[in-house]
């Protein structure tokens, strides 16, 4: 296992550096720079050779590359051209909300999806199980923006119950202001998670050992805990790993909507405001959080499955 | 290797620690006590500096505008200015030295007293001209102390509009010793006599004011904390002030005000702040034309655009300056909507048929789109084809910057009553190709820099209608509606009142 | 292979196929190709023009003149729908089509060669998951421009990861096969071994995950109108007129629900398609 791990761990740094070079041309290559973003509608074209001069703009794109390299390397990301501060600072600040607020998100689309999923899977081919894969596959459909408004109109205006905007103060107060965004989320997500678990139930409750067991005289439901969420919940697993890229994605827009002040609503931004700096190191502790996420992945799948093994 | 752990526990320790290690990193932030009273705003964007020297955008301007004081302030009539830091001031006969005579015992937030020297620095980096809005104060040459109670202010020449310029927040008062401390870095730790002072940032999302314990004004301010925060979706500032999280709000969308009033929440509309237009580039053919130009100003339906686009809350512009500017005149020969004199008009040019013309807007604002829609629509009816591109903001800025550009919808902000800001940087050749869009007179410029000049009112009035109707006759841009800036708060709120400008203050704001 | 031919519209001698297809797949079939019919009728049927603006009637609610209403500027919505539905159709359709050739060509080769192409893919394919989807889509077609082909172009350079890795993983597992090596023993060239024996052991699930990107990728455009660099004026699509109406969702719901529904049927439909596709595809699959 730990030849294993030592593997998954070298393979990080090649692809950090190859998310690093993405980045960091991507952004350059859209047009406009922070100059001008800075410099906004008055900029004349002495002001912007002179901001592009103290940002270090007119160096050729790979010795800036370099400069970016090197000073990463003593844990330099630079500095914000738009808010003026460190890139690390004002990212590190804000990754709390954001890792709540997808875990949160992530437990609201669990609760959501394994009821519903086991009992599809359970009543299979009832009207249930059509019922609950017809709502969800409508509720794929929904943009999440439009999703969190009505939310907030409905749950947060009509009836007060959860507050609405910002990240609260801390603690339970977060949790409060978090719940309308991760819902959101939470809704936006489930119907993939639903139908990924509902499969592999299906596939679980197919096999001689349910039905052995039915056989020997188990209850359903002893044998539905213990038996199928085991089994069941390893593809599940992998499907919220898989899916975890999808999930910081969906973050984003609701950051933006609900005023939440994350690393999701930062990186838009920052790619709008061309704040080359943040981009390139959010970027960065995104791609770590995925890779991560996978790997940990990977390793809760092989504990819950014995079947799966270490080795490659 | 086998793990035998049940799924149930590591789900439920996944999920513990999924959990638990983001929420304890995060750190509560400090509450205001019991019986402090805080006002939460919400406002569409963060401020991005608290230097004047380097301030571009509209968030920095007003919040700069609560914690920084100047020396005068625009009275509430528009007309005039009141006294702030300065008590009163005095013009020499040759309209050359203005002297300032500075109110005293005033102290900055830190409790250190403001002196002549603070003064002096500040305003000596106002108007230099390298400075983003060094051109407010060109004609002044410099700035000095006279003793600790006066200082003095020397122009090359008469400048009419000196006062209208020391009001905004260019010309604010900041602590010398802050910035020899701070340096450029004063743009994070700002020094003022304002009522409130800067407590915490955290930047894109939440700025904290505190009361300024040493405000010069008795009882003032009256709440204790302003919160604000930054959310940029017109609908979640909306609804956090109909669930009773926001006291106040900015840029309420303007289908909502109806719908707010209604609820029982205060509106407040401020027009006059800004007129949007779109600005031509005369290097592209056949916007070199006079004939052409014109009709296409008056083959818009600004009525339309009032009523569908801002809801009847915009009025129909009829100058290029906002109704509140100083000499503003709405009979100077106004452009209007008028599609026979545009095909006439068209008639007379090279392009007597229409042409195909492309507007590029930035992506995302809804009110230019539906704008140039209307107009697309007049057009239309002259052979005009519109075509409207949509581009990211800043690559649009970029290629309006470069002047690579065909027709740009802007819609500046006014600083000042003056009206030598917005028609300097308009008709005036030498402010950036006339803010770019070529157009060069040099009757026009020779009148900027008179009526600048000129000190009697009546002779200045004379003077801007005479620049307003060249500008409606030459149309190098054509001016739409009247923006209005749009706050609202929740009933209780009160004493909060924007001014001309749309700028807004709290040292009378309280809570009921 | 009976699944891939099972989507394929009826045709007369196989109407006893189609009915004995499962219902749910049927009525996602029928309201697939309805949504299509509707869209590609839409000069026909549509009672307005899309672009028509009626600046006196501006917000009026569903009325009999204008069922589903008309926008702030007077255009009717029905008319808008209906013509949007083309776009989405085509954004859902070649959005598909394009990172499904890209993946499925790029994935296969390094499936089938295994070694360091393989293991290249496999570090392009971490590179590009590592960054939120919209957040490589936004970036790309801010650098291009918004419009309806930078779209696409961004799609396509974004999502054929996803099919390269299903399909690369299907054909690792495949390559070892008897009848793989059957085929090598007998001189058959690489390409034809890729693509005449692989290829149609592979693909099938690549074409059921394309079902679900169909509606993602629609959803994406969604996104996109949201920043405000959707497809482009005056083309009407559901996913920007959601994304512009929003600031009336209170005021004037009609703006934003009626695309809104027609995005949630269209996705119903084809959700129903590869729900079943990949059913039947787990039994004929399955020992």
């Amino acid at each position: 296992m730990i030849r294993y791990l030592a593997g998954r761990l070298a393979l990080i740094l090649p692809v950090l550096f190859g998310v690093s070079i993405v980045a960091f041309m991507l952004i350059r290559l859209i047009p406009g720079n922070p100059a001008v973003a800075i410099l906004g509608e008055r900029a004349t074209p002495e002001l912007i050779a002179r901001v592009e001069n103290q940002l270090g703009l007119n160096l050729p794109i790979w010795r800036q590359y370099l400069h970016f390299l090197a000073n990463a390397w003593r844990g330099d990301f630079g500095l914000s051209f738009f808010y003026g501060q460190n890139a690390t600072t004002l990212t590190l600040e804000r990754i709390p909300i954001t890792l709540l607020l997808i875990a949160y998100a992530a437990l609201i689309g669990l609760a959501i999806a394994v009821p519903c999923a086991t009992l599809a899977a359970v009543r299979r081919e009832s009207a249930v199980d059509h019922l609950i894969r017809l709502g969800f596959t409508a509720t794929i459909g929904i943009p999440t923006f439009w999703l969190g408004i009505v939310l907030a109109l409905l749950l947060s205006v009509r009836v007060r119950l959860f507050a609405l905007g910002g990240a609260g103060t801390g603690g339970l107060d977060t949790l409060w202001h978090l719940t309308l965004p991760a819902l959101t989320i939470a809704l936006h997500i489930s119907p993939i998670l639903m139908r990924a678990l509902r499969s592999s139930l299906i596939e679980v409750m197919d096999s001689d050992y349910i039905t052995t067991g039915l056989a020997m005289g188990l209850r359903p439901v002893t044998l539905l805990i213990s038996y199928l969420l085991r089994n069941g919940l390893t593809p599940f697993i992998s499907v919220l790993g898989l899916n975890v890229g999808w999930l910081i994605g969906g973050t984003i827009i609701i950051e933006q909507v609900f005023g939440i002040p994350g690393v999701g609503s930062l990186l838009i931004t920052s790619i709008l405001t061309r704040d080359y700096s943040i981009v390139q190191f959010v970027t960065l502790v995104l791609a770590f959080l995925v890779i991560l996420v996978n790997l940990l992945t990977d390793l809760a799948y092989a504990a819950l499955d014995p079947r799966v093994s270490f080795q490659r | 290797m086998r793990i035998r752990v049940t799924a149930l526990r590591v789900v439920s320790c996944f999920a513990a620690v999924m959990l638990v290690v983001p929420a304890a990193m995060m750190s509560p932030r400090p509450s205001a006590g019991a019986a402090a009273v805080t006002l939460t705003m919400v406002r569409n964007a963060d401020m991005l500096t608290w230097d004047p020297y380097h301030t571009g955008d509209d968030p920095s301007i007003f919040t700069q505008m609560v914690a920084y004081d100047r020396l005068v302030k625009l009275a509430p009539s528009n007309k005039d200015v009141q006294p702030e830091l300065a008590t009163s001031w005095k013009m020499s006969p040759d309209g050359l030295t203005a002297t300032f005579t500075l109110r005293q015992g005033v102290k900055f937030s830190d409790g250190s007293p403001l002196t002549a020297d603070d003064v002096v620095f500040s305003l000596t980096r106002s108007i230099d001209q390298k400075s983003d809005w060094g051109f407010l104060f060109s004609p002044v040459k410099s700035v000095s102390k006279v003793d600790d109670k006066t200082i003095a202010i020397h122009m090359a020449e008469p400048f009419a509009p000196l006062l209208a310029a020391l009001s905004t927040f260019a010309a604010s008062i900041y602590s010398k010793a802050q910035f020899d401390k701070y340096g450029e870095q004063m743009a994070q730790h700002p020094l003022g006599t304002g009522a409130f002072t800067l407590e915490s940032w955290q930047k894109g999302s939440q700025i904290t004011l505190v009361k300024n314990q040493n405000y010069w004004q008795p009882g003032k301010p009256k709440i204790d904390r302003i919160i604000m925060r930054v959310v940029g979706d017109d609908n979640t500032r909306v609804l956090q002030l109909q669930s009773g999280q926001a006291d106040l709000i900015d840029f309420v969308p303007p289908n909502q005000v109806q719908l707010v009033r209604g609820s029982g929440l205060k509106i407040y509309a401020v027009n006059g702040t800004a007129v949007l237009r779109y600005t031509l580039n005369e290097t592209i053919k056949p916007l070199d034309e006079v004939n052409v130009r014109a009709a296409l100003g008056h083959a818009i339906d600004r009525q339309a655009v009032a009523k569908n686009v801002f809801f009847g809350l915009a009025a129909v512009a009829r100058s290029l300056l906002p109704e509140t500017t100083l000499y503003y005149d709405p009979n100077a020969d106004p452009l209007t909507y008028d599609l026979a004199k545009a095909k006439a008009l068209l008639a007379k040019s090279s392009v007597p048929n229409g042409f195909n013309l492309t507007v590029q807007l930035p992506a995302g604002n809804q009110t230019y789109l539906d704008t140039a829609t209307i107009w697309g629509n007049g057009l239309k009816q002259i052979g005009v084809t519109l075509k409207i591109d949509r581009l990211e903001t800043t690559t649009l800025i970029q290629m309006r910057n470069a002047e690579h550009y065909t027709v740009f919808n802007a819609a500046w902000t006014n600083d000042t009553p003056d009206p030598d800001e917005l028609l300097g940087v308009a008709m005036d050749f030498k402010s950036q190709h006339a803010a770019h869009t070529f157009y060069n007179n040099p009757e026009a410029q020779r009148l900027v820099a008179q009526a600048r000049r000129e000190l009697d009112p009546k002779k200045r009035q004379a003077l801007y209608t005479m620049l307003q109707r060249i500008e409606s006759r030459d149309a190098p841009q054509i001016y739409v509606v009247d923006v209005p800036r749009l706050y609202a708060s929740s009933p209780n709120l009160v004493g909060f009142a924007p001014n001309s400008q749309g700028k807004y203050s709290f040292e009378d704001v309280s809570k009921r | 292979m009976s699944a891939v031919s099972a989507i394929a519209p009826a045709r007369p001698a196989r109407r006893r196929r189609f009915a004995a297809l499962g219902w749910s797949l049927r009525i996602g079939i029928i309201g697939i190709l309805a949504v299509a019919a509707l869209a590609g009728l839409a000069p026909l049927i549509a009672p307005y023009d899309p672009t028509a603006l009626g600046l006196a009637s501006g917000l009026t609610p569903p009325s009999p003149a204008h069922w589903f209403g008309t926008d702030q500027l007077g255009r009717d919505i029905l008319t808008r729908v209906l013509y949007a539905g083309r776009i989405d159709l085509q954004i859902g359709t070649i959005g598909v089509i394009i990172p499904l050739i890209m993946g499925v060509v790029i994935g296969l080769f390094a499936g089938y060669y295994a070694g360091w192409p393989d293991a290249l893919l496999g570090r392009i394919i971490d590179i590009v998951t590592a960054f939120p989807f919209l957040v490589l889509v936004l970036a790309i077609v801010a650098m291009l421009g918004p419009g309806l082909r930078n779209f696409y172009i961004a799609i396509s350079l974004v999502s054929w990861v996803a099919y390269a890795r299903i399909v690369r993983g299907e054909s690792l597992s495949v390559r070892g096969r008897g009848y793989i090596l059957a085929a090598r023993s007998l001189g058959y060239s690489n390409a034809r071994i890729m693509f005449r024996h692989l290829l149609p052991n592979v693909i099938v699930p690549a074409l059921v995950f394309g079902m679900s990107d169909f509606v993602l990728d629609i959803l994406a455009g969604a996104s996109l109108g949201f920043f405000g660099l959707g497809v482009q004026p005056p083309t009407p699509e559901w996913g920007v007129m959601i994304a512009e109406g929003r600031n009336f969702i209170v005021t004037a719901p009609w703006v934003v629900i009626f695309p809104g529904v027609a995005i949630i049927v269209t996705s119903f439909f084809v959700s129903l398609i590869g729900d079943n596709v990949s059913d039947i595809v787990r039994r004929v699959r399955a020992p």
